[in-house]
């Protein structure tokens, strides 16, 4: 079956990149535009990964990892976030929010496929 | 090979590997969608590529990698293994060798045309080259996630097949955290794990898998030393830090299995039970493994030392055997039995390491059938037998010329055209079969093909033609066919570019010991090679006696003991003053004199048990007991005691293979490699005889002789029948029968009849002069063992004449006693006369006289 990853990214440009890359190495892209939409459109189809980016309007992504932990349905599934260069202080807030794993901006495409692999297998 | 040249190690490894490439290209024509073959030619080109590119043959390199590229879409499946694939292949395998032996190899079209007719091949586009793979560590990973781990999204199965793609991985869960199901949370995560990891990636390639988790998680990874035994498992437990070493310690006192105690006292849980059982058995495991891909390469020399050393361990090794048996001492009876034990064994390990199955060479031999086949347009199934046969490395070498010239012979003479093949109505596609079997104690090589077979009218009249045989000369099949060995002869309308006549395979098969026999007048052209195994090919020196009884116990009284003359440096002009050989060096020789008549029987076989039609085996009982010399003994013979002999009836060769060894001295199969040792004929017995007067000679290998001077001629005496060499000393005259027989001598204390040879061969008698020496031999006349002095003008020394320089006593054109004489051998410019001195003593020989020497003999100067 294939699985079903929501991004989500401020950056269409961003958005885009994942989108095209995950889509080409076999997984279905969900996009949403900041926290909010994600989480709306994380609770109308619960996927297999969320990537998120942490520094977005509306919801940021702290705020989006703490509400996906709080559903359910989202106990279990992997949160990946978006962060630049090595923010130390960042990345364990997100992890204590609940995130899985991360992805540190900028990368390519191969490091994103592989995370995504490791994370959710292919 | 050397160790400071990688270069020539490249070269070398190379070669095998284009051999290899070779030889799956080959099969893959006939089995086109075999992936394990197209994986070996892969792996071959890949590898070729690699030590290439290391070692500075950028050129192979190069070419070898479009090679390659073109063998991976086979192995992927995008290409096909097609003719034209393996055809343009195996020009590519030609010129990777031509750029490997001459890398100065400048020209680069040959090389262009066949990368561009693999281009039109595959037209594919070229894979990245897999890199080489490092070492291998073995690596103790233990792992316990935060509880929360799963509930945060990760996956630990997904990790524990991260880890299991890094290499071989041995994994163990750890359960015993788990608790009452009462209190247990599904989403949290109980279990630890302990991965036992062999991989060649680098430490951080494990820590990146657990990057996400590394923060939180209880990870330890430790490196295990896997290059010694595995081990133990209490070595483990503490190592693991599992168990306390007083524990484990306390635990071993007892005899029940360590862990089941660890277990009972509560110190170690099941499943820390089971991950370090299961650590201990990765470990072993690859140390079996790697065990099995264990080899070395030596060079062939230090095998021949090794092989020489353990020779004179061998005759170390019976003198003292001799000595323990002559003492009371029960304790050095004891060691000597072990050292005699032990140094058997060597010898057959040390023996067993040089040799290699004879399809290594076989296997060459297809590329030529497929190349020929294609050239003359005929069409060739090679049909190989026996290629599990085992033979010495170098005789395989040796064999591997003569092979190919009979290959190239019988396709280019013996097998049809098509058109002619269908016309005879035979089977269109012309066969070849290359056999090897193991015959008595030789291994029999034969090349036998389907074609026209050979044309004995022609043949005759050929030689009428080159004045090898007189008009009209009646000879059987045998030897009319045995002209073909002649040099120069051929009956082919023309001798063409690939074959001439036989002559090129006659030297090789003397040196070999070898017998190349024509068989069959019509239908099929045989051509066989015979080359003796060494190893189990050791010749009685006692049958030229003519005696098979003594045969049976020849090889305890002479293992090896001219090789060891020379090497202990005892080789030496036996002038003035003479030279006794019996001696401590000699023990077998010593104790020969001592024996009785064996008590073997030597019962022909071939009706009732197998048919032996090439070899003449025989199977010999021996009373038991040592060398079975006790004649009265009746026990029923065992496995030690039978021996199966060989006779050859044509090459009046005798041979001995053992099926179980004897004890008490040396193997008779014992060979040294490498060289030749002293073939003996086989017994005078009468259908042997008879047929030995119609054979020519057949003394094929080289002689350990003394050569000694009988009115200026050089004489010969093979030196197993020499037991001392005499100044002259008183003769008692006696009235003999025998003219030649002139007195008798005291040779310490036992009457010997001396006879000068000089009358024997119609010389005239001279008085002695300063150098006229007494030769003691021991020999068999008409069965019985007698010890005969002979007078020689002088005598020279020991040497050996070499296997290529023996030649057959000439038969044509010859007037003197071929009887008398065992062979002529050649040593620089001058004839050895090797006497047969069993011979020249018989009574039953009706003529008393003469031998001519008839020094204008043709056949001999042209030898």
């Amino acid at each position: 079956m294939t699985k079903t990853i929501l991004c989500v990214d401020d950056s269409a440009s961003i958005r885009q990149m994942v989108k095209l890359t995950l889509a080409g190495a076999g997984y279905q892209v969900v996009q949403a535009v900041d926290g909010a939409e994600g989480l709306a459109k994380a609770r109308e189809t619960v996927v297999n990964l969320v990537v998120t980016d942490l520094n977005m309007p509306v919801m940021d992504g702290l705020g989006l990892i703490r509400e996906l932990r709080k559903l359910t349905s989202y106990r279990g599934v992997p949160i990946i976030f978006l962060t630049t260069e090595s923010d130390a202080g960042l990345k364990q807030q997100a992890k204590a929010a609940g995130a899985t794993g991360w992805i540190t901006k900028p990368f390519q495409q191969e490091q994103l496929v592989s995370v995504v692999r490791k994370v959710i297998g292919p | 090979m050397s160790a400071s040249d990688p270069a020539a190690t490249f070269r070398q490894e190379a070669q095998e590997l284009l051999e290899v490439l070779e030889q799956a290209l080959l099969d893959l024509e006939h089995a086109p969608g075999d992936t394990d073959l197209v994986d070996s030619a892969f792996r071959a080109l890949h590898t070729i590529k690699g030590s290439g590119a290391m070692f500075g043959f950028d050129a192979v390199a190069g070419f070898t990698h479009h090679v390659e590229t073109a063998f991976d879409l086979v192995r992927k499946g995008k290409v096909d293994a097609s003719p034209g694939l393996i055809a343009v292949a195996l020009s590519a395998k030609d010129r990777m060798r031509l750029l490997i032996e001459h890398p100065e190899t400048t020209d680069t079209a040959a090389g262009d045309e066949i990368l561009l007719a693999l281009k039109l091949i595959i037209e594919g586009a070229p894979a990245p080259p897999p890199a080489a793979e490092p070492p291998s560590t073995t690596w103790r990973i233990h792992f316990r996630l935060a509880e929360n781990a799963m509930a945060m999204g990760t996956n630990p199965l997904l990790l524990l097949d991260e880890l299991r793609s890094l290499g071989t991985a041995t994994v163990t869960a750890l359960t015993d955290a788990i608790p009452k199901l009462d209190r247990l949370v599904p989403t949290d995560c109980h279990i630890g794990w302990d991965v036992i990891l062999s991989t060649s990636k680098p430490r951080s390639a494990i820590e990146d898998v657990f990057l996400f988790v590394i923060d939180e998680a209880e990870l330890t990874i430790t490196a295990i030393d896997t290059a010694g035994e595995a081990d133990r498992l209490g070595e483990i437990l503490i190592d693991r830090g599992t168990v306390r070493p007083e524990v484990v310690a306390s635990a071993l006192a007892s005899q029940l299995p360590l862990g089941t105690l660890l277990v009972q006292a509560g110190d170690l849980n099941q499943d820390k039970l089971a991950a370090a059982l299961a650590e201990q058995e990765h470990v072993r495991a690859g140390a079996r493994a790697a065990k099995a891909a264990d080899s070395i390469r030596v060079p062939a020399e230090r095998l021949d030392e090794l092989m020489d050393r353990v020779g004179e361990l061998m005759i170390a090794q019976s003198r003292l055997t001799q000595v323990a048996a002559g003492s009371s001492d029960v304790q050095v009876k004891a060691v000597a039995e072990e050292i005699e034990r032990l140094a058997v064994e060597l010898r057959d390990t040390t023996m067993g390491v040089r040799t290699l199955p004879i399809g290594s060479l076989f296997g060459r031999f297809r590329r030529l059938v497929h190349d020929l086949a294609q050239e003359l347009g005929k069409q060739i199934e090679l049909t190989t037998v026996g290629e599990e046969t085992e033979l010495d490395k170098t005789m395989i070498e040796r064999l591997n010329d003569p092979l190919i010239h009979l290959i190239r012979n019988a396709i280019d003479h013996g097998l049809e055209l098509p058109d002619a093949r269908s016309a005879a109505s035979k089977p269109v596609a012309g066969h070849i079969t290359l056999s090897a079997r193991h015959a008595g104690a030789e291994v029999l090589v034969s090349i036998a093909d389907d074609g026209s077979g050979l044309d004995r009218a022609r043949i005759q009249a050929r030689a009428e033609e080159q004045g090898l045989l007189s008009p009209g000369a009646k000879l059987s099949d045998g030897e009319l066919f045995q002209i073909l060995f002649q040099p120069g002869f051929s009956t082919a309308r023309e001798v063409t570019s690939l074959s001439g006549g036989h002559q090129p395979v006659r030297p090789r098969r003397r040196h070999g010991r070898g017998q190349a026999r024509h068989r069959g007048p019509a239908r099929q052209d045989r051509r066989r090679q015979r080359a003796g195994q060494r190893h189990h090919g050791h010749a009685a020196p006692a049958a030229d006696a003519g005696d098979h009884r003594r045969a049976a116990g020849a090889g305890r009284r002479r293992p090896l003991c001219a090789a060891a003359v020379r090497r202990r440096g005892m080789r030496r002009t036996l002038g003035r003053g003479g030279c006794a050989f019996a001696g401590p060096q000699f023990p077998q020789r010593a104790r020969r004199s001592r024996a009785v008549p064996a008590a073997a029987r030597t019962v022909p076989l071939g009706g009732a048990g197998r048919p032996l039609p090439e070899s003449g085996d025989r199977v010999v009982w021996r009373a038991p007991g040592r060398a079975g010399r006790r004649p009265g003994d009746r026990q029923p013979p065992d496995r030690h005691q039978i021996a199966v002999e060989t006779t050859q009836r044509h090459g009046n060769v005798l041979r001995r293979d053992h099926p179980g060894r004897r004890r008490g001295g040396p193997d008779p199969r014992y060979r040294r490699a490498g060289r030749f040792r002293p073939g003996a004929r086989a017994p005078a017995a009468g259908r042997e005889l008879k047929e030995r007067s119609m054979t020519t000679w057949n003394g094929g290998h080289s002689l350990e002789v003394l050569t000694l001077a009988l009115q200026g001629e050089i004489f010969a005496l093979e030196v197993t029948h020499v037991r001392e060499i005499l100044d002259l000393v008183p003769i008692t005259e006696v009235p003999n029968s025998q003219r030649f027989l002139n007195g008798l001598i005291n040779v310490r204390g036992k009457v010997v009849p001396l006879a000068d040879l000089r009358l024997k061969f119609g010389m005239e008698p001279t008085p002695p002069t300063i150098d006229t020496r007494i030769v003691v031999v021991e020999v068999e006349v008409d069965g019985d063992p007698v010890t005969v002095g002979l007078r020689a003008d002088k005598v020279f020394e020991i040497t050996e004449v070499a296997a290529a320089s023996l030649e057959e006593t000439p038969r044509i054109g010859m007037r003197w006693r071929s009887e008398f004489i065992r062979c002529i051998g050649k040593r620089g410019s001058e004839f050895i006369v090797v006497l047969d001195i069993g011979r020249i003593f018989s009574r039953a020989d009706p003529r008393e006289t003469a031998v001519s020497i008839d020094h204008s003999s043709p056949q001999l100067t042209a030898a």
